[in-house]
C-alpha cells in the first residue's frame, strides 16, 4: 500500500505571545491509498483546523504535511490552486453547490475548470451521476433538490477529478438521518468501487462507523485511535462509542 | 456617545458598501450646487446686456428643473440609503437581541445619517464649487465674453440651496429608516441573511418568444421613427412609438435571461470552459432579478445619451446657422409704406444711407456697405410663387388666404448680387423674362420647390417672367441668426414697380476694425435704442419707429445664450439620470457579491484560480453594466436621427462629435461607477 497522505509533527498556532491558542499540537498521522479514515473530534478540538491545513486553505505553523509524497506546505500561489484542482476533491457540511447552476453544471465545473473537453465532461458526468444514483436530479437546480440529493451531488463534484484525496467536513451535518445513511453508502461504494481515499472529519459517532479507521482528537492532540478490521460496522460503532465515553462529556454535548 | 462610537464604526465597516452611496452623494450635491451656481458664475463676465436677460432667464430656468432633479435624486437617495438598510438588518437584530430599544436603533441610523450628510455635502460642496470655477470657463467660452475680469466666486445662494433641498432629502431618508425599524420584527432581522432570493429559471421557449416579439416591436418603432417618420403628423403617434420602444425594452430584460443561456449552452465548447458556466449563470441569475431596474436603466441611459448628444448638436447647429446668417457686422433696416412712399425719391439707390446721414448717424466707421431696396407690388402676391401648389392639401385655408393676399418682396438683381458679393456669396444672372426666388426657411421653401415645380409665373405690369430655376435658392438679405427668409423674389433691374404697397431698404456693412474695444464701443454705438434716439431725437420717437438696426455681436448674443441655456438643462438632466442608473446598477452588484462570498469560497477550495475569478467578475460586472447600454445605444442610434428631424438640424455635420461628446461623458461617470463596484466587490468576494 502507499501512502497518499502523511502529516508529520503539524502544529497550528492562533494568537500572538500572550495569548496563544495551540488549535493542532504535534500530531502526526498517515492514510494509505483506497483508505476511507474519520477523523473526530468535539468542537473547537482542532479538527477542521487540521482539515483546512490539509486541504492547504490554512498554512501550518510548523511540521510538514505530504500528499502523494509531495510537501504540500511548500507549494505557493497559483500551484496551490493547481494542487487542489487536480488532487483534492471536497465535500462540505453544508454542500456548497453554486445555486445558479444545474446539478450537471455543479459537477462540470470541477472538470471544466481543469480545460476537459465538453464531451468528455457529458461522459464522466454521466458515469459518476450513475454510481451515486443522482441521474434523475442532474437537471435540476439546487432549490429544487433534497438535501442527500444536493450531498450527493457534492460527493459526485469531488469525486468527479478522480482526486488523490477526498476530504469530508461533516458531510452529514445538515441532513438527516435516512440521507445521511445513503450518502455514507455512497461514499463506502465509491472508496471500495474506485478505491478512492477518503478523509472524513465528524463529531457524529454514527457516521465515523462507516470509515474503517477513526482517529480522536481532543484539544489538538491525537487521543485515541481505532481500526475497524474485521468487525461489522455496528461493533465498530460500539467501540467508537466507548471511545467518546472515554473522552468524557466534552464529546457529549456534541452528539 | 456609545451610539455615536457605533456609528462611525458601523459605516467604516461597511464602507464598500457605503462607498457607492457616498460617490453618489457627493456627484449629487456637486452638480446640484454647479448648476445652481451658474447664476453667480456668470454675472461678473463682461458680457452685452442681451446677453445678462438670457443669464437671467437662464438661472430661472435651473431653478424650475432643479425641482425636478432633487425628486429623482431624492428618490435616488431613498432607493439606496433602503438597499443598505436591508443589507444590514441582521445587525440591527442583534443589537436588538441585545436588549437595545428600536429608539436607540433609531438613534444610531439618525447619527449615521446625519454624519454621513454633513460629510458628503460638504466634501459635494467643494467638489462642486471646484468644478464651476471650470464652468465658467466654459460659459465665457460660449457666451464668447472676455474673461479679464475672471475671479474665484462661491454662490452663497447656490450653497444654501443646496442644503436646504438636501437636508429635506436626509429627513426623508431618517424618516423612512425609522419606519423601517419600527415595524420589522426581531425574527425577521436576524433570520434576514437567511432569506436568499429563489432564483426562478424561465422557460427558455417563452423567452424566446418574448424576445422575438420585443425585437419585431422595437424594429417597427425604429423604422416608423427613421425611414417612416414622414408618415408621423401629430406628437400623439410619436408618443406611440417611444412606449413601443420601452415595452420593447422591458421585454427584452424579460426575456433577455432566458436567451442568454439558451444561446450560450449551445455553444457548449465555449459554456464548459473553465469558469464561464458559473460566470454565464450568475449574470444570468442578475439580470434574471433586475427586469425593470434593467429597463428602466436602459430607457434613461437612451434619454441620457439623446439628450446629451442633441444639446451638442443644437450648439453646433446654430454655430453654424450664424456663421451662415449673421455674415454682417451690422444692418439697419427701415420700413414705409405707401402714404410715405409718396414722398420719397424711391429710385435713389443710396436714399437709406443718405437718409441716415441726414438724421446725423455715423456711418464713417463702417466698410464695405451696400443697401438694398426691397419692394412690396400688389403684382405679385406669395401665392403667385406657390402657383398650381396652393391648392395643396398640406396648406390650410387661412395660410392659403394670407398667400393669396400678401406681397412678396423683389429686389433688383443688382441690389442683390452687390449685397451678396460684399459678404462672399453666390451672385446671379437674370435674362430680361426670368426671376429667382430666393428662400431658406426649410418649411416655405418646401412648399415654394413645389410651387417652382410648376414653373409658376409671375408678372409685373403685364410683363410675365418665369422662374430661372425649378428650386429656391439659399439666400437672403436680412443677416439673423438662423436661416429664417420666408422668400422674395430677384427681378431684373428694370423692372419698375407700380403698385407698391410698402418697401424696405436695408443697409448693411462691417465695422472697418476689429480691434477689440472699439469693436465693443460700435456695438453700443448701433444698438437699437441708441439708432432710435439718434434718429428719433428721442428714445421711440415717430421717426424712429420704424427703424431696426442690429448688430452680429447682437445676434450671437441671443441666440448663443438660448442654446446654452438648453444644453446646460440637457447636460444636467443627463448627468443625474446617468448618476441615478450608475448608482442602482452598482448596488444591486455589490449586494450580489456579498451574497455571493459562500460561492466564490467554493470555487477557491475546488481549485479555481484567483485570475479566472477576477475574470470571472470583471465578465459579470462588465456584462451586468455593459448590456442596459448597449441596448440604450441601439436605440439612440434611431432616436438620434428623429431627435434631429423635430429639431430641423438635420444635414448639419456636428451630429458625430455630439455623440462622442455624450459617450465621453457617459464613459467617465459609468466608468466612475464600475470602477468602484468592481473593485469592491473584488475586495467582498475576497474576504
Amino acid at each position: 500500500m502507499n501512502e497518499i497522505l502523511k502529516v508529520d509533527d503539524v502544529e497550528k498556532y492562533y494568537g500572538n505571545k500572550t495569548n496563544l491558542t495551540k488549535a493542532v499540537n504535534h500530531i502526526t498521522f498517515s492514510l494509505d491509498k483506497g483508505e476511507f479514515v474519520g477523523i473526530m473530534g468535539a468542537s473547537g478540538s482542532g479538527k477542521t483546523t487540521l482539515l483546512n491545513c490539509i486541504s492547504t486553505i490554512d498554512k501550518v505553523t510548523a511540521g510538514h504535511i505530504y500528499v502523494d509524497g509531495k510537501d504540500i506546505t511548500k507549494i505557493k500561489g497559483n500551484n496551490l490552486n493547481r494542487f487542489r484542482r487536480e488532487e483534492l476533491g471536497f465535500i462540505f457540511q453544508d454542500f456548497n453547490l453554486i445555486d445558479t447552476l444545474t446539478a450537471y453544471e455543479n459537477i462540470a465545473l470541477a472538470l471544466s475548470i481543469q480545460n476537459v473537453k465538453p464531451k468528455e465532461i457529458e461522459k464522466r458526468v454521466n458515469a459518476i451521476a450513475d454510481k451515486l444514483g443522482i441521474d434523475d436530479v442532474l437537471k435540476k437546480y439546487s432549490y429544487q433538490m433534497s438535501g442527500g440529493q444536493k450531498q450527493r451531488v457534492a460527493a459526485a463534484r469531488a469525486l468527479i477529478t478522480n482526486p488523490k484525496l477526498v476530504l469530508a467536513d461533516e458531510p452529514t451535518g445538515a441532513l438527516d438521518s435516512k440521507s445521511a445513511r445513503q450518502l455514507l453508502e455512497s461514499m463506502k461504494h465509491i472508496n471500495e468501487l474506485l478505491s478512492a481515499t477518503i478523509l472524513m472529519v465528524t463529531h457524529d459517532a454514527f457516521t465515523a462507523s462507516y470509515a474503517s479507521r477513526v482517529i480522536f482528537i481532543k484539544d489538538g492532540k491525537i487521543f485515541n485511535e481505532l481500526r475497524k478490521g474485521d468487525d461489522s460496522r455496528k461493533e465498530f460503532f460500539d467501540r467508537i462509542i466507548d471511545v467518546v465515553t472515554m473522552l468524557g462529556g466534552s464529546l457529549n454535548d456534541a452528539l | 456617545m456609545m451610539l455615536f462610537k457605533l456609528s462611525v464604526r458601523n459605516i467604516i465597516k461597511s464602507i464598500q458598501n457605503y462607498l457607492i452611496y457616498f460617490v453618489t452623494l457627493i456627484l449629487g450635491v456637486a452638480i446640484f450646487y454647479v448648476f445652481n451656481a451658474l447664476g453667480s458664475q456668470t454675472i461678473m463676465l463682461n458680457v452685452s446686456s442681451d446677453t445678462h436677460d438670457v443669464i437671467k432667464m437662464m438661472n430661472d430656468t435651473m431653478s424650475a428643473v432643479s425641482v425636478f432633479v432633487s425628486f429623482i435624486l431624492g428618490f435616488l437617495i431613498v432607493y439606496a440609503s433602503a438597499f443598505l438598510m436591508k443589507r444590514r438588518k441582521k445587525e440591527f437584530g442583534i443589537y436588538m437581541l441585545l436588549g437595545m430599544g428600536k429608539s436607540k436603533v433609531s438613534a444610531i441610523l439618525i447619527i449615521e445619517t446625519v454624519l454621513i450628510g454633513i460629510v458628503s455635502l460638504a466634501a459635494g460642496l467643494l467638489v462642486g464649487a471646484a468644478v464651476s470655477q471650470g464652468m465658467s470657463i466654459v460659459v465665457a467660452n460660449m457666451f464668447e465674453a472676455d474673461m479679464t475680469r475672471f475671479q474665484f466666486v462661491v454662490s452663497g445662494e447656490a450653497i444654501a440651496k443646496t442644503i436646504i433641498y438636501f437636508l429635506v432629502i436626509y429627513v426623508i431618508v431618517i424618516a423612512l429608516d425609522i419606519f423601517v425599524v419600527g415595524k420589522t420584527r426581531l425574527i425577521n432581522l436576524i433570520n434576514a441573511a437567511k432569506q436568499s432570493e429563489k432564483n426562478h429559471a424561465k422557460n427558455p421557449i417563452i423567452c424566446l418568444i418574448v424576445f422575438v416579439m420585443a425585437c419585431g416591436l422595437l424594429a417597427s418603432a425604429y423604422y416608423n421613427v427613421t425611414k417612416g417618420a414622414g408618415e408621423i403628423k401629430e406628437a400623439s403617434q410619436f408618443g406611440v412609438q417611444i412606449l413601443k420602444g420601452i415595452i420593447g425594452t422591458f421585454m427584452v430584460f424579460w426575456s433577455l435571461s432566458g436567451m442568454i443561456i439558451l444561446v450560450a449552452r449551445k455553444n457548449k465548447r465555449l459554456y464548459y470552459k473553465g469558469v464561464n458556466s458559473f460566470s454565464i449563470r450568475e449574470l444570468d441569475s442578475r439580470i434574471n432579478t433586475t427586469v425593470f431596474s434593467g429597463g428602466i436603466i436602459c430607457i434613461l441611459l437612451f434619454f441620457t445619451i439623446c439628450i446629451l448628444s442633441s444639446a451638442m448638436a443644437i450648439k453646433k447647429s446654430v454655430n453654424a446657422s450664424l456663421e451662415e446668417c449673421a455674415v454682417k457686422d451690422v444692418q439697419l433696416r427701415w420700413y414705409i409704406s405707401d402714404d410715405e412712399l409718396a414722398n420719397t425719391d424711391i429710385n435713389d439707390s443710396r436714399l437709406f444711407e443718405n437718409y441716415l446721414l441726414d438724421k446725423g448717424v455715423d456711418l464713417s466707421k463702417l466698410t464695405s456697405d451696400t443697401e438694398v431696396h426691397v419692394y412690396y407690388d400688389e403684382d405679385i402676391k406669395r401665392g403667385d410663387v406657390v402657383g398650381e401648389a396652393i391648392d395643396d392639401k398640406s396648406i390650410d385655408d387661412f395660410y392659403r388666404d394670407y398667400l393669396r393676399r400678401a406681397a412678396i418682396g423683389a429686389v433688383h438683381l443688382s441690389d442683390y448680387n452687390r449685397f451678396a458679393k460684399s459678404y462672399g456669396a453666390k451672385q446671379y444672372e437674370l435674362a430680361e423674362d426670368e426671376y429667382i426666388l430666393v428662400c431658406d426657411y426649410n418649411e416655405t421653401e418646401k412648399m415654394f420647390n413645389n410651387g417652382l415645380s410648376y414653373g409658376s409665373k409671375i408678372s409685373i405690369n403685364g410683363k410675365e417672367y418665369s422662374p430661372k430655376y425649378s428650386v429656391c435658392q439659399d439666400g437672403f438679405v436680412e443677416i439673423s441668426d438662423t436661416h429664417a427668409n420666408i422668400g422674395f423674389v430677384i427681378v431684373p433691374d428694370d423692372v419698375r414697380f407700380t403698385h407698391l404697397e410698402s418697401m424696405e431698404f436695408v443697409y448693411s456693412a462691417d465695422y472697418s476694425t476689429h480691434n477689440k474695444s472699439e469693436y465693443t464701443q460700435l456695438n453700443k454705438y448701433y444698438d437699437e435704442k441708441n439708432i432710435k434716439k439718434i434718429v428719433g431725437g428721442k428714445e421711440d420717437g415717430d421717426d424712429a419707429e420704424s427703424i431696426r438696426c442690429v448688430t452680429k455681436q447682437y445676434l450671437y448674443d441671443t441666440s448663443v445664450g438660448l442654446t446654452i441655456m438648453i444644453i446646460f438643462v440637457g447636460i444636467y438632466l443627463g448627468i443625474i439620470f446617468l448618476i441615478s442608473s450608475a448608482a442602482i446598477l452598482a448596488l444591486k452588484e455589490l449586494s450580489e457579491a456579498t451574497d455571493n462570498r459562500e460561492k466564490y469560497k467554493t470555487l477557491r477550495r475546488i481549485g479555481v484560480d484567483e485570475k479566472q475569478i477576477s475574470h470571472s467578475l470583471m465578465l459579470q460586472c462588465g456584462m451586468f453594466f455593459g448590456l442596459p447600454l448597449l441596448l440604450a445605444i441601439i436605440h439612440s442610434i434611431f432616436g438620434m436621427q428623429t431627435a434631429m428631424i423635430i429639431l430641423q438640424y438635420f444635414g448639419h455635420s456636428g451630429l458625430f462629435f455630439s455623440i462622442l461628446f455624450a459617450a465621453a461623458v457617459i464613459l467617465v461617470i459609468y466608468g466612475i461607477y464600475f470602477f468602484i463596484t468592481y473593485s469592491c466587490s473584488r475586495k467582498i468576494i475576497s474576504e
